[in-house]
């Protein structure tokens, strides 16, 4: 909070926000939303980003969480009203399905997806992210799989 | 084993490529904003959404606008007009056909250039001759300055290309323009009809909610603005959906103090069609300069963490 200014060791490259917005994006569905997050995390984490082992890790650690908890929120907050997600991102056409279809998994099964799919990251990663076993990951993996398997398999 | 995991990897990685990412706004002095931002102090985001809001409305009637002079152009369904003789067109010079709302340019004996008189920027009116530009400009939008030659093609402005060819024959030394919507008319009352509509819009808030109201009277009701934002790097933005009887619009619009996008989606009711607008401009709306914007978003800054 004290110290805004990335550090030279921990500088927040252009690469890295993309691909952590795109991230965050796959997962809540909202560009705003996506960007929030990944700022919010960016504006937390930089003052001590360069004590951490790996500060990839955290970071995304930071934006997932932001992610996750935004998704119950969102979740709480429209049961009763329409769910509305404002977003200006439009997708490829051939890839509208896939969008929609990406976007009807549950949340951790979705978060899973993008970690491992997206993002490459180790399952142990992902297993500390989600809070649950390295088996559990990859169950969760192969459910979404098998929910996804009309826009994946030839 | 691997293809279904390969074809997932692929399409994540294309679809996340949609996504566009735009610098964080610079300050004045070149510092990135969102590193900087202050403690916030509350209230303003109430006016600040009002008016966005507002902007949204009338961007909206815009689209909508514009939507039904595009759709004339993609639907199926054929109506002719004639617009008589060739021959008593002049050659190479630009006659406005107000009925039909075409230009026709006649290039030979048998051959014409048939244009749409609306600017393919936001459907404004297009006059001829120009107040200004080059020697060869022969339109020009009324609204937005937009500069075009004998052919249609641009030569300046915001339009983002040529003005709409209309498809047309020729047949017996007549000239026959050939519209490919047979509601052609119906869509052009109804888009009128936004344009004259007053963007006069009121706002209440049950539970925070902002509800914005267009009088009845003019065929469009404005639904509800379903989300305002600002984003901690300074963009606000504004969803908001509008319909008539033909269709339903839904448009988000967000400034970032540098210009203002809009990405708009026309879906009407049968379900028939559908069009997809982007459109970008330097003009900010509500006029937001960098500064005020810079400041708007300090004190909207969520109070959590």
């Amino acid at each position: 909070m004290t110290e805004p200014q990335p550090t030279s060791a921990t500088a927040f490259t252009d690469a890295q926000r993309a691909k952590l917005i795109r991230a965050a994006w796959l997962i809540v569905g909202s560009r705003v939303d996506a960007e929030d997050a990944v700022h919010d995390a960016w504006l937390s984490c930089s003052s001590h980003l360069a004590d951490v082992d790996d500060p990839d890790a955290y970071l995304r650690r930071a934006v997932i969480n932001r992610c996750l908890s935004l998704l119950r929120s969102r979740e709480r907050a429209t049961r009763a009203v329409n769910r509305i997600v404002a977003d200006d991102v439009i997708p490829p056409r051939h890839l509208v399905e896939f969008r929609d279809l990406i976007q009807t998994l549950p949340i951790r099964q979705r978060t899973a997806v993008v970690l491992r799919y997206y993002c490459d990251t180790p399952d142990t990663e992902i297993a500390t992210h989600l809070g649950c076993a390295e088996v559990t990951v990859r169950v969760l993996i192969h459910r979404a799989l098998r929910h996804l398997r009309s826009e994946i398999e030839p | 084993m691997n293809t279904p995991e390969r074809v997932l990897r692929s399409k994540l990685h294309e679809l996340a490529e949609a996504v566009p990412i735009i610098e964080p706004l610079q300050t004045v002095d070149g510092n990135r904003t969102y590193a900087d931002l202050e403690p916030p102090a509350r209230s303003p985001r109430r006016l600040v959404a009002a008016v966005l809001a507002a902007a949204a409305v009338a961007l909206l009637a815009l689209v909508i606008t514009y939507a039904h002079n595009r759709h004339s152009t993609v639907t199926s369904g054929v109506d002719t007009t004639d617009l008589g003789p060739i021959t008593g067109f002049p050659l190479r010079q630009a006659v406005h056909v107000v009925d039909a709302r075409v230009f026709v340019v006649r290039i030979g004996a048998t051959e014409a250039i048939v244009l749409s008189d609306r600017s393919p920027h936001l459907g404004c009116r297009l006059v001829t001759p120009p107040t200004d530009g080059p020697a060869n400009a022969v339109f020009q939008d009324q609204c937005h300055g937009s500069i075009f030659d004998l052919n249609g093609d641009k030569l300046s402005g915001p339009a983002a290309e040529g003005m709409y060819p209309v498809q047309h024959n020729v047949i017996n030394g007549r000239i026959t323009i050939v519209r490919d919507d047979p509601t052609l008319e119906q869509w052009r009352r109804k888009a009128q009809q936004a344009m004259d509509l007053k963007a006069s819009a009121s706002f209440y808030e049950p539970d925070g909610t902002i509800v914005i109201l267009i009088p009845p009277a003019g065929g469009i009701t404005i639904g509800p603005a379903l989300d305002a934002h600002v984003s901690l790097n300074g963009r606000i933005s504004v969803t908001a959906t509008a319909s008539d009887p033909g269709g339903t619009a839904r448009a988000y619009v967000s400034t970032d103090g540098s210009g203002t996008t809009i990405n708009a989606q026309y879906e009407s009711s049968d379900g028939q069609h559908t069009s997809i607008w982007n459109w970008t401009s330097d003009d900010t709306l509500a006029r937001f300069t960098q500064e005020e914007l810079l400041t708007i978003a300090r004190q909207l800054r969520p109070n959590s963490d």
